[in-house]
């Protein structure tokens, strides 16, 4: 651990000291590097890393990199407080029993055949990540595939692989499927409406091309399947077992979730009709919902505030955001933005390739979190330079999203999912095992996102 | 219930209407009345009143009374760091067993006497809730005195309630005691030295007015105490069977939290030799030790922001804050301090008085922060009519901690050590019977103050 430290410090260090070498002031510099030791914190010291963005933000403080009015500025507190309620209400989704309903919608699925299986565990992880968030989502799929694997006695790894895939990919369809969807919307300015149109059914093509991809690729287990569900003779059986009635709580609960889905989507309209500042609506929906939930759950306010928001991640998150914001403050961003713009001659086509590739490459092995907060001031920063920021946006999102496919590691979906099947079922999944069907994936969908957003003008 | 909230809404509606009819616009009616309706939401709806803060500011915002951006300057994140930091301290020294130490010490005082017990609980519970908080503190001062108590065979109440008369007396003598004390100095530009300098003495003052009243108040009891200790012959085996010598984790914690406190106590002249913003190291004191503490204890690091952190309080003082900051930003709050300096024909002594009074009965009913962090844009809004603003700030502050010893409910401190009295000892206490005592500790110690604001030049 010591020497993951100094690692640590040493990288940042002679990062910042190169970065003033090649032209950065002082407070530039130590933007740089203390942000670089907040994304080498996350990597080498994920349980704690909340310690590395404490210091690191106190250290900007105290050398007058930044002042706290603007930590506070950039710290983001609309985005947190945004997914505080949506958290509350996918708590009270949970506890109404939503997803165990769903999860029995998958284990009944009529005349079950391999093919059927796998398309709807692909369509439901990812149309799920879409509307909750990934985490929340992965844990459900992967109890009902674990069940389902159980049943038939094969093994479940590779439709638990396909399970992780779909709901990557799923969460980049709409701005509540992953973190970095509301942050995106929150500091571009796109609206909901944007993301139904341009950012979805590119999620739905990668979607089909991850199932014609796994449908090769796994060939053998999905034989395997076939056999078995003949010898069992289908699911009836299982049909018969677990049949959940969705209760009146359960209804309440999928109204309240559903009006609020609609208010979400219909937030620019409502602004522009209003006259409210952009994205206003968009992120007091959530908290108008969950303030109705917790007064009408009121006794399970206090837990869905405490057990259900993730307070240790929203915390690192916030100053994270703060931290990123240092380098726009500083105007360090603004430096690598015209390096950037230098090197692709202003070339628009060139710079979404360039942000698309860094935010999939960089998201395979970071919190993709991470990654889009220091982005994002890049990509304000071109701003200055008269360019189009429209697919930068875009590729940003899908690159966050896709990349967390390739490696094991690369998104917080692919270590839950992993952790409960070495709960569950003591499989230890190995890193290459994952990687060339992650790497399949990864580079197919980003490659399909590339072409699109180059070559389609709807994104210009 | 249902006809609480309608009350609540009823209330909150018509004081919309008639500050409407007494000149204020729109924007500022609907400030006022949303800023009521959580007042009233904390006062009738305790376990669910984050609702009504979720509520209150979306309403807020989609009126176009406020907008994003200052709900996010208002919701004053640099307070919220700051308790948090200091939860995740005070956490460590909980889990290094500081508390159990501090008991022990009181356990083994040797040749105890009744008079020295009620001397020790007063002085021990006001120094601990200066320095880490009034809650903390209470929950172990009243383990200390059940303790005692219960190995001399007395009524534990009398002595409880003298705990926790100290507790909130003490809770205003420092920055740490109460959350109003940073939130005052933050808002108010007061130092920690300044609180040292002026508000330490003071609460001392009151302190000892307090006890002084309290052991003729409860002569009887303490009498019989003094008769039980001669009967049993003192303490002696207690302090045989319990001795906790300090471990080396509890004396690293004590080293910290010293230094912790030794930064934050020199904040001011720090600041002043680095050339910093005022108050930055005070604010980011917290930040670097608890940072260091999750480092040290990382494998705990989740634990401390998960458990010891109340998010729930810090997210309804976030969006409390928020909707206060909206009194200022449409002018309600300078309208008000107008009138009131019309009122008090801008004499600073009456102004002084009303603050004082007004606080210490407003927080003898409400959360003292609620009240605080109304009164606090008033306060500022003096600033444009060139009145000196020392003295009002030194009123708030005692006004908001002394008040709530008023009745059973005045402060957080209060309804915890009630709460435990009524768990392990199934002691009910009364309105009344806490009312008598509560009232004259309240007044005199408020006359106390506002004696010393009228006359000492000290705090002119």
């Amino acid at each position: 651990m010591v020497k993951k430290l100094v690692i640590l410090i040493g990288i940042s260090i002679g990062t910042g000291l190169l970065s003033r070498n090649i032209g950065l002031n002082a407070h530039q510099a130590i933007s740089v590097s203390i942000f670089l030791s907040s994304v080498l914190g996350t990597l080498f010291f994920w349980e704690f890393r909340l310690t590395f963005a404490f210091l690191g933000t106190s250290i900007l403080l105290v050398t007058e990199t930044i002042d706290i009015d603007s930590v506070i500025k950039f710290a983001s507190l609309e985005v947190i407080l945004f997914l505080v309620g949506m958290m509350v209400l996918v708590g009270l989704m949970k506890d109404a029993g939503f997803f165990a309903w769903l999860v029995s919608l998958i284990l009944r699925i009529k005349n079950l055949t391999s093919g059927k299986f796998l398309i709807a565990v692909s369509v439901i992880s990812a149309l799920l990540a879409c509307v909750v968030d990934e985490v929340t989502s992965i844990i459900f799929v992967v109890a009902a595939i674990i069940e389902i694997c159980d049943y038939f006695e094969i093994e479940p790894t590779p439709f638990l692989i396909i399970s992780v895939l779909a709901t990557n990919i799923g969460s980049s369809g709409t701005v509540l499927g992953n973190p970095i969807g509301i942050l995106i919307a929150a500091k571009s300015g796109l609206t909901f409406e944007d993301f139904i149109f341009k950012a979805f059914p590119v999620m739905l093509v990668c979607l089909f091309a991850l199932i014609l991809v796994v449908r090769v690729w796994y060939k053998k287990t999905l034989a395997e399947l076939d056999d078995k569900i003949r010898t069992f003779g289908g699911n009836e059986i299982l049909i018969k077992l677990i049949s959940v009635p969705p209760e009146k709580e359960l209804k309440t609960g999928l109204l309240i979730f559903g009006v609020t889905l609609l208010f979400i989507s219909l937030h620019h309209r409502l602004e522009v009709l209003f006259h409210i500042k952009p994205n206003t609506v968009l992120l007091t929906i959530p908290l108008i919902s969950s303030g109705l939930v917790m007064a009408w759950k009121r006794h399970k306010a206090r837990h869905y505030i405490e057990h259900d928001v993730e307070w240790w991640t929203l915390l690192f998150f916030l100053l994270l955001f703060a931290q990123a914001g240092t380098l726009k403050y500083t105007g360090a961003t603004d430096v690598l933005a015209h390096r950037l713009a230098g090197i692709s001659g202003n070339s628009i086509p060139f710079l979404t390739g360039i942000v698309l590739w860094v935010a999939t490459i960089g998201s395979s092995i970071l919190d993709n979190v991470v990654l889009v907060a220091a982005f994002i001031p890049v990509i304000q920063s071109f701003e200055g330079l008269n360019l189009n920021l429209q697919p930068l946006w875009w590729a940003l999102l899908f690159g966050g999203c896709l990349g967390g496919n390739i490696t094991l590691v690369g998104s917080t979906a692919n270590i839950v999912a992993i952790g409960i099947l070495e709960k569950e079922k003591n499989i230890h999944l190995t890193f290459f095992k994952w990687f060339w069907i992650g790497l399949t994936i990864g580079v197919l969908t980003t490659c399909i996102v590339w072409l699109a957003l180059v070559f389609l003008p709807f994104y210009r | 219930m249902l006809k609480k909230f309608f009350f609540l809404i009823l209330i909150s509606v018509s004081i919309g209407f008639l500050t409407m009819r007494i000149g204020l616009n729109s924007h500022q009616s609907i400030a006022i009345s949303i800023f009521c309706a959580s007042i009233l939401g904390t006062l009738f709806f305790w376990d669910f009143r984050l609702s009504f803060a979720f509520l209150g500011i979306s309403v807020l915002l989609l009126t176009k009374t406020t907008n994003l951006e200052n709900v996010i300057k208002f919701a004053s994140l640099e307070v919220i760091l700051f308790l948090v930091g200091m939860m995740v301290l005070v956490g460590q020294m909980k889990a290094a067993g500081f508390f159990a130490w501090i008991v022990q010490l009181i356990l083994r005082i040797r040749n105890m006497t009744a008079y020295k017990f009620v001397i020790v609980i007063s002085f021990v519970s006001a120094i601990l809730s200066t320095m880490t908080s009034e809650v903390v503190s209470i929950i172990f001062m009243v383990a200390a005195v059940l303790e005692i108590c219960d190995y001399f065979e007395v009524e534990p109440l009398p002595f409880i309630m003298i705990a926790i008369f100290a507790t909130n007396v003490g809770s205003a003598a420092t920055v740490l005691g109460n959350p109003i004390g940073i939130l005052i100095a933050s808002k108010a530009g007061l130092t920690f030295e300044d609180f040292i300098v002026k508000a330490f003495p003071l609460a001392m003052v009151c302190l000892t007015a307090t006890v002084a009243l309290l052991l003729v108040w409860y002569r009887k009891p303490i009498k019989q105490l003094e008769a039980n200790i001669k009967k049993f012959g003192a303490n002696e085996m207690l302090v045989r069977l319990i001795s906790v010598p300090p471990e080396k984790e509890l004396k690293i914690s004590l080293v910290i939290f010293g230094v912790t406190l030794l930064f934050i106590a020199l904040h001011h002249r720090l600041e002043l030799l680095w050339g910093l913003e005022p108050n930055t190291v005070l604010l980011i004191m917290p930040l670097i030790s608890s940072g260091a503490v999750m480092i040290w204890k990382h494998s705990k690091a989740r634990e401390f922001i998960e458990h010891d952190v109340e998010w729930w309080t810090l997210l309804f003082f976030m969006l409390l804050f928020a909707q206060a900051g909206t009194l200022k930003y449409t002018g309600a709050t300078d309208v008000l301090a107008r009138n009131l300096a019309g009122v008090a024909g801008n004499s600073p002594s009456f102004l002084i008085g009303i603050v004082l009074w007004i606080s210490a009965i407003g927080s003898s009913i409400l959360d003292n922060v609620v009240l605080v962090a109304a009164f606090i844009p008033v306060i500022q809004s003096f600033q444009g009519l060139n009145l000196n603003l020392h003295p009002l700030w030194w009123a708030l502050l005692f006004g908001g901690c002394l008040g709530g010893n008023i009745t059973l409910v005045g402060s957080t401190a209060n309804i915890v050590a009630l709460g435990i009295l009524e768990k392990e000892r199934n002691i009910r206490m009364t309105f009344f019977k806490w009312f008598w005592v509560g009232l004259t500790v309240g007044l005199v110690t408020t006359v106390f103050v506002w004696i010393a604001l009228l006359f000492l030049p000290i705090f002119l």
